[in-house]
Parts: C-alpha cells; sequence; structure tokens
C-alpha cells in the first residue's frame, strides 16, 4: 500500500530525515514513535504531499489507480489526515463540515450525504450531526476530526495524535474506531506519544529519531530485542529485590525454597522501556 | 469547479455565522452611507476654520475671470496669495468637466458685472434693491464639501481684502460691506434632472466601504484557516493549491456583489438615487469587484498570523482609502500626496461609481479607470496564486 524508500530531507540546518524506508501494508496499523523533533511531523508531511522530499520516494500502490508519489493530487485522494490540531470549522455543524471536506475531496455530490451519515455514524456522532461542532465536547471533536479524515474512504489514513486531551470513553472510541478501520482494510499509520496506544493498536511500530529509524517491528519483536529480560520482583518484609530473569518462574521456585517472599511479581519490558532505551531519557524539549 | 465551489459556499457560511463580520461587511456600509447622506453630500472633516489648515497642500482651483475689471483682478490676486489656495486659469466649459469628471475639486467664475457692483460704502442710491450684485459661480465636487466651504469663505475674506485695499484711505471696512451673491452649482447636474441627491454621493462611497470590509474580512480567512489546522486539510485535499485560492476569491466576489445590489437597491428604492447608466455603473461595480478580490487574494497569502495578518490588510485599504480622498479631504494633504491619490484603487472604483451615478461618465472616460482596477486585480491574483503554493 505505502512504500517509502530512503527518504531524507533538510530543513534549515537539521537534517529532518536521515534514510526512513516504511512500509504500511492494507489492513494495518503501523505505529510512529519518535520524541519531538524526532521527524516523524516531516515523515508525514511527505507521506501526505505537502512537501517534496530530498532524496528518496514514496509510493502508494492502489487497487484502482496507478501507483504514485503524493504529490500527484489523483494519488491524494487516497489519503485521509486526521491532523494534531483540530482541523474542523467550529461554525459549521458537524454534518456540513463532513460534506465539505467530502466535496473537496472529489466525492460525488450525490454520494455525499450517504457518505456523511456513514462517517457520523461510525463516529458515534449522528445525533449530533446537526449542531455546530464549536459546542463538542473534545472527545466528540476528536471524533469529528478522524471522521473528517475518512469520509472520503481513503485507502491510507494518517493519524496525527488522534487521542490527545480526550477522556478514556472518548479515547476507547477511538480506539475502537482505529481498530474497525483496520478490519476494513485500511492501511493506517498511526502517530502517537501514548505507548499504551501502540500496543493496544499496531500491528508493527517504527521508533524514529534524529530523522532514523532506530527500530521497527512487532511489538513482541522489539520488547525481544531491545527491552531486555523480564524483571521478577520479590517483596521481603517491606524490602524489594528486583531479579532479571529470562525464566522468572524458575528464579522464583529457587529463591522461595530458601525465603519465602511475602509478594513477588513478573515485570515484563514495556514499550515504554524500548523506547527510552532507544531514545534517551533527556528532554528534548528544554 | 467542484472544490473550488465547495470552498466558496463554506466561506460564505462562515461568513454569515460570523455576526461581527457580517455587521462590518453588510451592516456598516449601509450605516455610513445613510447617515452621512442625510448629513448632506460631501463626508469627511469639515474645516471652516482656516487656522486649521495647518501644514497641508493647497487647494488647487480653476478660475473664470469674466469681469475683466480691478476689483476681479483684485480679487483673483489675493486669493491667489492665500497658501491654500492656488488658482489656475480655465474656460468655463474645460473647468465644469474638469470638476464634474472629479478632475479638480472646485471652479470660480466671477461673473460680469463684479466690479460694477456698488459695496456698502456707496451712497443709499447706489445700493438699493435694484443695484447690480457682486455675482461668483462656485462649482464644486459635491464629494468634497468640505474644500467647497474653505473656498466660499477664502473668496469672501479675498473680496474684502480687495476693496479694502481700494478703499483703505476711507478708513477701517467692515466685512459685511462686501456682499458676494455665491451661486453654488454642481456641474453634472446642471442638466434638467436637477441636483443629485446627497445619497448619490454617499452611496457610492458607501460601496466602497462595504468592498473594502470584503476584502479585509477574507483577507484573514486564509490566515485563519492556518490558525485552526484546517488549511493542513485543504492543502491535502487533491486539489491544486490554485483551487483554494480562486474558492476564498470567489467567496469574496459574491459577498462583494451581494453587498453592493444590496447597497444600490436601498439607494434606488429608498432614498430616489437614479444611476445616469446604468449599464456603466454595472461595468464600474464588476470592475471595482474584481480589483478588490484580487486586492484581497494577495493581502491573504501575505499573513502568516491572525493578527498581523488583519492588521495588515485594514492598514493598506485604509491607506488605500485615505489615500483615495475617503476619509479625509484632499486638499488637506501635502501636493506630493494629492498626486498620488491617483494611484490609489480606492480613488479609481469611487470616481468610475461616481462617473456611473452622477457624473455623467462616457464611456471612454469609464475605460481608463475600470481597466486600471481589472489589471490591478489581475496582477494581485496572480503573485496571490504565485505564494500560495508555499502554504
Amino acid at each position: 500500500m505505502l512504500e517509502l524508500a530512503d527518504l531524507r530531507k533538510r530543513r534549515g540546518h537539521t537534517q529532518a530525515l536521515d534514510g526512513v524506508s516504511l512500509r504500511v501494508a492494507a489492513g494495518e496499523i503501523v505505529g510512529l514513535l519518535g520524541p519531538n523533533g524526532a521527524g516523524k511531523s516531516t515523515l508525514v508531511s511527505i507521506t501526505a504531499g505537502l512537501m517534496e522530499a530530498d532524496q528518496g520516494s514514496v509510493a502508494l500502490a492502489l487497487a484502482d489507480a496507478a501507483p504514485g508519489p503524493p504529490t500527484r493530487p489523483q494519488i491524494r485522494r487516497h489519503i485521509g489526515l486526521a491532523p494534531q490540531s483540530l482541523a474542523i470549522y467550529a461554525e459549521l455543524s458537524g454534518a456540513e463540515n463532513l460534506a465539505f471536506f467530502a466535496g473537496l475531496c472529489r466525492v460525488a455530490r450525490a454520494d455525499i450525504p450517504a457518505r456523511v451519515d456513514a462517517a457520523l455514524a461510525f463516529v458515534g456522532l449522528d445525533s449530533r450531526r446537526d449542531d455546530r461542532a464549536g459546542t463538542y465536547s473534545g472527545g466528540m471533536a476528536r471524533r469529528l476530526n478522524l471522521a473528517a479524515a475518512l469520509v472520503h474512504e481513503p485507502a491510507l489514513l494518517l493519524l496525527d495524535e488522534p487521542t490527545v486531551g480526550v477522556d478514556p470513553q472518548s479515547r476507547n472510541r477511538l480506539l475502537e474506531n482505529v481498530e474497525q478501520l483496520r478490519a476494513r482494510g485500511k492501511a493506517v499509520l498511526y502517530t502517537t506519544h501514548y505507548m499504551e496506544e501502540a500496543q493496544r493498536l499496531c500491528d508493527r511500530v517504527a521508533i524514529i529519531d534524529h530523522g532514523k529509524i532506530l527500530a521497527h517491528g512487532t511489538i513482541d519483536a522489539l520488547l525481544a530485542a531491545h527491552g531486555g529480560p523480564p524483571r521478577l520482583e520479590l517483596e521481603f518484609d517491606g524490602a524489594v529485590e528486583t531479579i532479571e530473569t529470562d525464566e522468572p518462574l524458575a528464579r522464583l521456585q529457587a529463591v522461595a525454597a530458601t525465603r519465602t517472599p511475602t509478594s513477588f511479581r513478573v515485570v515484563r519490558p514495556s514499550l515504554e522501556q524500548v523506547f527510552l532505551q532507544l531514545t534517551g531519557r533527556t528532554l528534548r524539549d528544554a | 469547479m467542484g472544490a473550488i465551489y465547495s470552498i466558496m459556499v463554506k466561506d460564505l457560511r462562515l461568513l454569515l455565522r460570523d455576526r461581527g463580520a457580517v455587521f462590518l461587511t453588510f451592516v456598516w456600509p449601509l450605516v455610513l452611507a445613510t447617515f452621512f447622506g442625510a448629513l448632506g453630500p460631501g463626508f469627511g472633516a469639515a474645516l471652516d476654520d482656516a487656522d486649521e489648515r495647518g501644514e497641508g497642500g493647497s487647494l488647487a482651483i480653476l478660475v473664470i475671470d469674466e469681469d475683466h475689471s480691478r476689483p476681479s483682478e483684485l480679487l483673483i490676486a489675493e486669493l491667489d496669495a492665500d497658501p491654500l489656495i492656488s488658482l489656475a486659469p480655465a474656460s468655463l466649459t474645460a473647468a465644469r468637466d474638469a470638476v464634474r469628471l472629479g478632475e479638480a475639486p472646485a471652479y470660480l467664475r466671477i461673473q460680469t458685472g463684479f466690479g460694477a457692483a456698488p459695496s456698502a460704502l456707496d451712497p443709499p442710491t447706489a445700493t438699493g434693491p435694484d443695484a447690480p450684485l457682486r455675482r461668483v459661480e462656485l462649482g464644486v465636487d459635491p464629494r468634497r464639501g468640505a474644500e467647497s466651504k474653505v473656498l466660499a469663505g477664502a473668496t469672501r475674506l479675498a473680496a474684502w481684502r480687495a476693496l479694502a485695499s481700494e478703499r483703505a484711505p476711507d478708513g477701517p471696512l467692515g466685512r459685511e460691506a462686501v456682499a458676494i451673491e455665491f451661486s453654488a452649482i454642481v456641474p453634472a447636474t446642471t442638466s434638467a434632472a436637477g441636483p443629485p441627491s446627497p445619497y448619490a454621493v454617499t452611496f457610492p462611497q458607501g460601496i466602497i466601504w462595504a468592498v473594502l470590509a470584503c476584502a479585509a474580512t477574507f483577507a484573514v480567512s486564509l490566515v485563519e484557516e492556518r490558525k485552526r489546522g484546517t488549511l493542513l486539510r485543504l492543502a491535502v485535499a487533491p486539489v491544486p493549491r490554485l483551487s483554494i485560492l480562486l474558492g476564498k476569491a470567489g467567496a469574496c466576489l459574491v459577498a462583494i456583489v451581494i453587498m453592493e445590489l444590496v447597497l444600490l437597491t436601498v439607494a434606488v428604492l429608498g432614498f430616489g438615487v437614479r444611476p445616469r447608466s446604468p449599464a456603466l455603473l454595472t461595468l464600474a461595480l464588476a470592475s471595482t469587484a474584481i480589483g478588490f478580490v484580487g486586492v484581497m487574494t494577495l493581502l491573504a497569502v501575505v499573513g502568516r498570523r491572525t493578527q498581523s495578518a488583519a492588521g495588515l490588510s485594514w492598514a493598506i485599504l485604509m491607506s488605500l482609502a485615505m489615500l483615495g480622498g475617503g476619509m479625509l479631504p484632499l486638499f488637506l494633504m501635502p501636493s506630493w500626496l494629492q498626486l498620488a491619490a491617483h494611484a490609489s484603487p480606492v480613488a479609481w472604483a469611487l470616481l468610475a461609481i461616481e462617473g456611473a451615478v452622477w457624473r455623467d461618465f462616457d464611456l471612454g472616460q469609464m475605460a481608463s479607470l475600470c481597466a486600471a482596477l481589472i489589471a490591478l486585480g489581475v496582477i494581485c491574483f496572480a503573485i496571490g496564486t504565485r505564494s500560495v503554493r508555499e502554504l
């Protein structure tokens, strides 16, 4: 579906992208994780056709159109972007917003009402369709932001932090929506800072920093490669001992043979650990 | 075309749902035109006190001396000595045309018999009801009422000085001794149709304000799109960037045309304004709309933040309005600035609309103004389209 090959882009004195290659298949969610300034926005902008790479190529292979770069409007028609900022018109109703974006994306005039209804129902806003978007809660506005990205039924969705600042219920609804999109065969490039979202949603994750992809693969593969062994935490009368081991059960039995812990738990490595391991703990916005 | 239409409809909807923008664009120009029309022709700063002349330029008046007497020559000399006024001789026909076309604010015609008329110092037999009067015809551009008041005052003062210098040996002379009968006329209305309604003067100015308000409102819309993040969505949409600008230009054009029609309808039906040439008025209004839509597109792509874009738009448009004589009598400006006023598209538009409403322009006189407005619009739009690629 989407193939990024050896993308390089210089912005001012910074090498924003330095040889990035990535593939996203239909029906797959690929997470893009990286600290601030890592190159995520540049990558999304180039993928969306908003800017051109200095080197490398972006190609979308589509079922009903010849493959090509997203700088071509015919290709951009198959891309949906949900920016991190709420890119909707507060003065228009939810339905008017979606009808406008559908028309802009060349949906046939006769098809627009049905597409709008379907998109509103998909994100659970059909009951508020005629209310102005300015009256929506943060979560509803986020859902409308997502609906605006998919009202023209794109093959590729670029979702940039789609759950920022929403309540848990809306967040859960949004994540369910993204999962449904995968089930519908959409290719999704999902940018987020929330590791638990990436762990829940993404089939594969790419960790990017300083314009390079540092690690890329399934969650399990990343955890295995960069997360280190699981940790066995044992508590003895208030004192906690931590043992890193690939066989926590065997170690627990061995320890318990001499001392009986008051409690224990096995902590598997997390994606956050992998992220910090790869990108470091230094603050990037200081 | 579908995308352009979508953007147009969306932008007009956004405009109609913004009460402030609706008031500024649709209501305020109507209030201005109606209010100042009710006050009388020619709105702008009134300047009755000659001490308030300041450092402004001079009022270029065409003068026709039909009397060729010593008093008339003295009057002209005194008037010419006034730093506020500069005189240029002209024939009556040329002077009337110049004022009608807006090329000169006024002319002064010293009619035959001016020198022979007695003053209050002459014997009573000479100043009876049948005695000849000092007659001066003041032909004024009704849009420039402030200047005409200054001119009438200056003429009276000059006449008194002229007579006083002649009679100095007789002692002090009161101003009432030099009675002048002014007949103020509007050259464009010397036909049987009579003088134009004050609203014929103020409604073209109201239309200009409406056009400026529309242009300023839409000039910030692109920056607003950037601010709310929707510009990103527009840029990702499968449409050329030019379509975005065309959509906004189309919405601005529709708003301007609607506003022009509303104001015109109110002027005709509510205030009895009768445009001399509906066809030329259509041409003038269309050219004005095209010109300022072009200016709007250029302003739209220049700004990067709402405040700076709004400030820049209003600063530029207000400068053009001031320079075009829409806010301040031109004669208050230095002479070089008066010359520069001819370069203001506001002045072109105002003159074109007035030309069709009450100045009796023919197509030839209208053509250069309309061509300049259209050319301005096209050039600004072309520059705007180059910049919009960098959105």
